[in-house]
């Protein structure tokens, strides 16, 4: 909206520009005092048309920047357990910081450029265009105070999401990861400053306060590793004993399952000895009737025999 | 992964007064042996002098070397200087126990470090829970083999209680059979 605006003066300046300088280029040798009519008229028609076009620039500048925070913070919401895309993010953040930045020392410019123009002249005119740039300005200010507060929200989003991620990566595999989030904060904090102290246009990006701060804690971490790392090996080791207890518990049930299993085993094999024994007691004993019982036969037949003979011989 | 120095200074009010140290110059070659040990020498103290009183425990890289520099609060320091790969929590370690280990005796002491420095050398047998780690996984390791051979086991009694099952079952078999020839061919 702000950009139409401006198109439209600028349209008209150019015209009177362009008119200016046809009344200029016909009347060239008594154009003196047109020229130095005019002269004034173009210097303000110059000085409005490159307000106008700085206003359009940093309009553009602040939607991109716009849409760049919105992807940082679609990014910053789908933080995953395992779909990590933190150089992407950082990336993002510092472009989107670039930017911010940028438009600040736009903004300024700005403001600079339309008091400058309006401090030569003083004209009723005047009025109008000055109420209106300093609406324009105020627009873009606001505009710009609203993405980075939207920018802010986003980066405590991310240190939300971070910590939870450390959280359940800690439930998992019990783990700290302490170190990771000793930079986060550091960096929130200075925006929480920058943002604090900050007045519309004067957002000061003194990076000085955060290097100290950094070093500080680099200081503080390297005391703190040994012991850090110290803890980390204790852990495991407790985890490895842990583990180790659980297959010790699982070993010796195990073993209490395959015990009957060797009980079932042993009682089949004897059942098995005891069948063969029998079988083989009566086979024995078979054959002993059967090789005794010829003899009976023999003798249980020559009788029958005798017997047969009688008869026939006594019936015929 | 190795330790090339260790060696002990008084901090005083930023002049460094060297006490022991020894050294493992065994990877150099003959010549340079000197200059390596005068310069190990010179960056330990320079580290020292340039470190807060209070500055505790530090690493500093250089080359390809770490320097892991100890500033004990009553002035005693201790610098260790080993390649990139050593663990630095056995360094701090080490130079925790030999610091330690200063007020105990101090003739025999350079004979001492030298010990150290070369039983160290070795991270995971010296350090006690680099020991403790390399131990409880080295059990790990045999108990899921332990498992695996178990699980075997298991199998193969499963298949042996099938098997004495269906012989059991045959010499039944058997045993009727024989029972039964016995009974109905006795009459022949």
């Amino acid at each position: 909206m702000t950009a139409s605006r401006d198109r439209t003066n600028e349209f008209q300046s150019v015209v009177q520009l362009m008119r200016g300088r046809l009344s200029n280029g016909a009347a060239s040798g008594a154009a003196a005092s047109a020229s130095e009519q005019h002269s004034p008229a173009k210097a303000r028609l110059h000085q409005r048309s490159q307000f106008n076009q700085l206003a359009r620039r940093v309009g553009a500048d602040l939607k991109s920047t716009c849409a760049k925070v919105e992807k940082l913070a679609l990014l910053a919401k789908r933080q995953s357990l395992f779909d990590d895309r933190v150089p992407e993010i950082q990336e993002l953040t510092y472009i989107v910081r670039q930017d911010l930045n940028a438009l600040n020392q736009a903004i300024g410019s700005l403001q600079e450029v339309s008091r400058n123009g309006q401090s030569q002249f003083q004209q009723q005119q005047q009025q109008q265009s000055r109420t209106h740039s300093n609406s324009v300005v105020l627009a873009l200010q606001t505009q710009l105070a609203n993405m980075s507060d939207r920018f802010r929200n986003v980066l405590e989003t991310r240190t939300e999401t971070l910590k939870q991620n450390a959280a359940r990566r800690e439930q998992f595999s019990a783990t700290s990861s302490t170190v990771d989030l000793l930079a986060k904060p550091s960096l929130l904090a200075q925006d929480d400053e920058l943002h604090r102290t900050s007045s519309d246009v004067a957002i000061d990006m003194s990076g000085a306060e955060g290097n100290w701060r950094r070093q500080q804690q680099a200081l503080l971490d390297q005391n703190e590793d040994y012991l850090n790392s110290r803890a980390d090996t204790m852990r495991n080791i407790e985890q490895t004993m842990v583990d180790l207890g659980q297959i010790f518990q699982q070993l010796a049930t195990i073993v209490r399952e395959q015990d009957e299993m060797v009980q079932r085993i042993d009682a089949s094999v004897d059942q098995t000895t005891i069948n063969v024994e029998g079988a083989h007691a009566e086979l024995l004993k078979f054959f002993k009737t059967v090789s005794s019982n010829r003899r009976l036969m023999l003798k249980v037949f020559g009788v029958l025999i005798v017997f047969f003979v009688i008869f026939v011989v006594f019936l015929s | 992964m190795r330790l090339y120095s260790l060696q002990l200074v008084y901090k005083q009010d930023n002049r460094v007064t060297p006490l022991v140290a020894a050294h493992d110059l065994s990877s150099f070659g003959f010549f340079e042996r000197k200059t390596a040990k005068e310069f190990m020498d010179f960056t330990g103290k320079l580290i020292v002098e340039r470190s807060a009183p209070d500055s505790g425990r530090s690493q500093v890289p250089e080359q390809s070397y770490i320097c892991h520099c100890f500033v004990r609060n009553d002035k005693l320091a201790g610098i260790c200087i080993s390649d990139s790969e050593y663990p630095a929590r056995v360094a701090q370690s080490l130079l925790s126990q030999v610091l330690i280990d200063v007020y105990t005796c101090s003739q025999a002491q350079f004979k001492q470090l030298e010990a150290e420095l070369a039983r160290y050398q070795d991270p995971k047998k010296a350090d006690t829970l680099s020991k403790v780690q390399g131990d409880v996984n080295d059990t790990k390791a045999i108990m899921t083999q332990t498992m695996e051979n178990l699980l075997d086991r298991g199998e193969k009694l499963d298949d042996l209680v099938a098997r004495s099952d269906a012989l059991s079952a045959q010499s039944k078999a058997f045993y009727e059979t024989a029972k039964r020839t016995r009974r109905c061919c006795n009459a022949l």
